[in-house]
């Protein structure tokens, strides 16, 4: 028997309890038999979405709620689409605090078009459907000592969004140099309701995004039949290079600058490398003139 | 010449040997190998149950022991957060069992133990928390899957854990403190016994 050890052990038990106690105390909730209750959704969320010229913008209004007994700090929503090497940021959402009650939550998502007919037209599987791959990262800290959180969690999640089924592919020969061209019919019968809403903000037709200063374009053609719908996706070069390398050529650190209908947008460089990794699965799939 | 039957105290034998207990306050080699060989043999099977958990994780069902071998190599990639962790623990684990060759008492044996709480900090803050202020757990393993469902990364900000493991450490450094102050006594008199001994030890050589 060590006296000296006891006690010693003793005091180092005494002060981790202590600490331990007075963070975890004040930061679990006294009611813990409804988990609702403690943190979630205030009521039904709204969703809106909107054309902004080549890209849907979809805005989510609603309220959380919360019963915790401290804030929750640094909530972090990110949304993204695509495969883990070519992601399209379209959503990145921060709130400093949620405090207890209701805090108001407004959110934007951007969804590019052109990318979304280009998963369109990429991403077919053997079985004629489309799917785009989406990816949830969410991060949040809690429990407040000391100056620092003990709880500091975050998690990446990906699914696959559905996008239609009952796609067919058409390689053509594309008419421009070192171009491709990629054409799939998708069956209205299939209800393939974020393809129509693309439709419906492009519009039926031709659309030609060029690169200022470069000899890359891209053609998108969508048209609509009786009972199905027609979306083609075409990237030219030039006599020399094809496309993917003319677009990663003009990627600087700002990103990459495209033009549409005379008025010029900039893409972030990691969505523009996602764009031009799409582009690069259109010349895999397609004949390459 | 009769042997004593009921006696169950043997004086001359208590007088001129060194008990268990007290020889737990004397200096031992043979404690030492004894302490390095039972640690690096406990660290094997800590290995071991790590990789069966991670493989748990991955595929939802305890691997058999040749899944184990082939997984080692991409699990436990060098630079992994899992391999830093689990090699930069082996110091620890070395210091600790080296400190068992200072018997209970000792300057050495309170060093030592001081030492640990203090490498143990270094490795939180140096080999967990080196690379990033947060951790990804499946940094090792990859993703997990549930049908289309993925999850492929959850991160753990370590600045609390941090300063928590600080605050912890330090008041380790107590516990060898304690134990150094209680178990002098008894030392000192460890000492001196042994001491007496090789003094009649030598007294009956002579004579």
């Amino acid at each position: 028997m060590n006296a000296g050890k006891l006690v010693a052990q003793i005091a180092v038990v005494a002060i981790v309890v202590y600490f331990c106690y007075s963070a975890v105390a004040t930061a679990i909730p006294t009611e813990l038999n409804d988990p609702a209750k403690i943190f979630g959704p205030e009521g039904n969320f709204e969703i809106q979405s909107e054309a902004d010229g080549l890209n849907m913008k979809v805005t989510i209004s609603g309220a959380v709620h919360s019963t915790l007994p401290q804030d929750v700090h640094d909530v972090r929503v990110q949304f993204f689409l695509g495969e883990p090497n070519m992601r399209t940021m379209i959503a990145d959402e921060f709130i400093e605090s949620i405090p207890k009650g209701i805090t108001p939550i407004n959110a934007t998502l951007t969804i590019p078009t052109y990318s979304i007919i280009a998963y369109a037209v990429t991403g077919i599987t053997e079985d004629h459907k489309v799917s785009i791959p989406m990816a949830i990262s969410f991060s949040f800290k809690y429990m407040e000592w000391q100056g620092t959180h003990l709880v500091d969690l975050g998690m990446t999640t990906a699914t696959k969004l559905a996008l239609a089924s009952g796609v067919t592919l058409t390689p053509e020969v594309s008419s421009g140099e070192h171009g491709t061209k990629v054409s799939v019919t998708v069956d209205k019968e299939t209800n393939p309701e974020l393809i129509e809403r693309a439709i419906e903000i492009m519009g039926e037709g031709t659309h030609t995004i060029t690169v200022p200063g470069s000899d890359a374009t891209i053609t998108i053609g969508v048209t609509s039949n009786t009972d199905s719908y027609g979306l083609s996706l075409e990237a030219t070069g030039n006599a020399v290079k094809n496309a993917v390398d003319l677009l990663s050529e003009k990627i600087t650190e700002d990103g990459l600058t495209l033009s549409y209908g005379g008025e010029e947008f900039t893409l972030t460089k990691a969505n523009a490398e996602a764009y031009i990794a799409l582009i690069q699965v259109l010349y895999d799939k397609g004949v390459i003139a | 010449m009769s042997k004593a039957k009921y006696k169950d105290y043997d004086y001359e034998e208590e007088r001129m040997n060194l008990s268990k207990e007290e020889k737990k306050y004397l200096n031992s080699k043979a404690r030492m190998m004894k302490a390095i060989i039972w640690d690096i043999v406990e660290y094997i099977l800590i290995f071991v149950i790590i990789i069966v958990i991670m493989g748990y994780i991955r595929t939802g069902e305890i691997a058999n022991f040749n899944e184990i071998a082939n997984n080692l190599g991409t699990w436990l990639k060098p630079g992994g957060v899992l391999f830093n962790a689990l090699v930069g623990f082996l110091p620890i684990i070395l210091l600790n069992s080296i400190g068992r060759y200072f018997g209970l008492g000792t300057y050495g044996r309170m060093i030592f133990g001081i030492l640990k709480c203090f490498a143990i900090l270094l490795w939180v803050y140096l080999v967990v928390a080196g690379a990033s202020n947060s951790l990804n757990i499946l940094d090792s393993v990859g993703t997990v899957s549930v049908g289309d469902f993925t999850v492929e990364g959850i991160n753990f900000g370590l600045e609390g854990l941090q300063k928590f493991m600080t605050l912890l450490m330090l008041c380790c450094v107590l516990i060898p403190i304690g134990e150094f102050c209680g178990a002098r006594k008894k030392h000192r008199r460890a000492l001196a016994k042994r001491e007496s001994i090789e003094e009649e030890k030598a007294r009956e050589e002579a004579s």
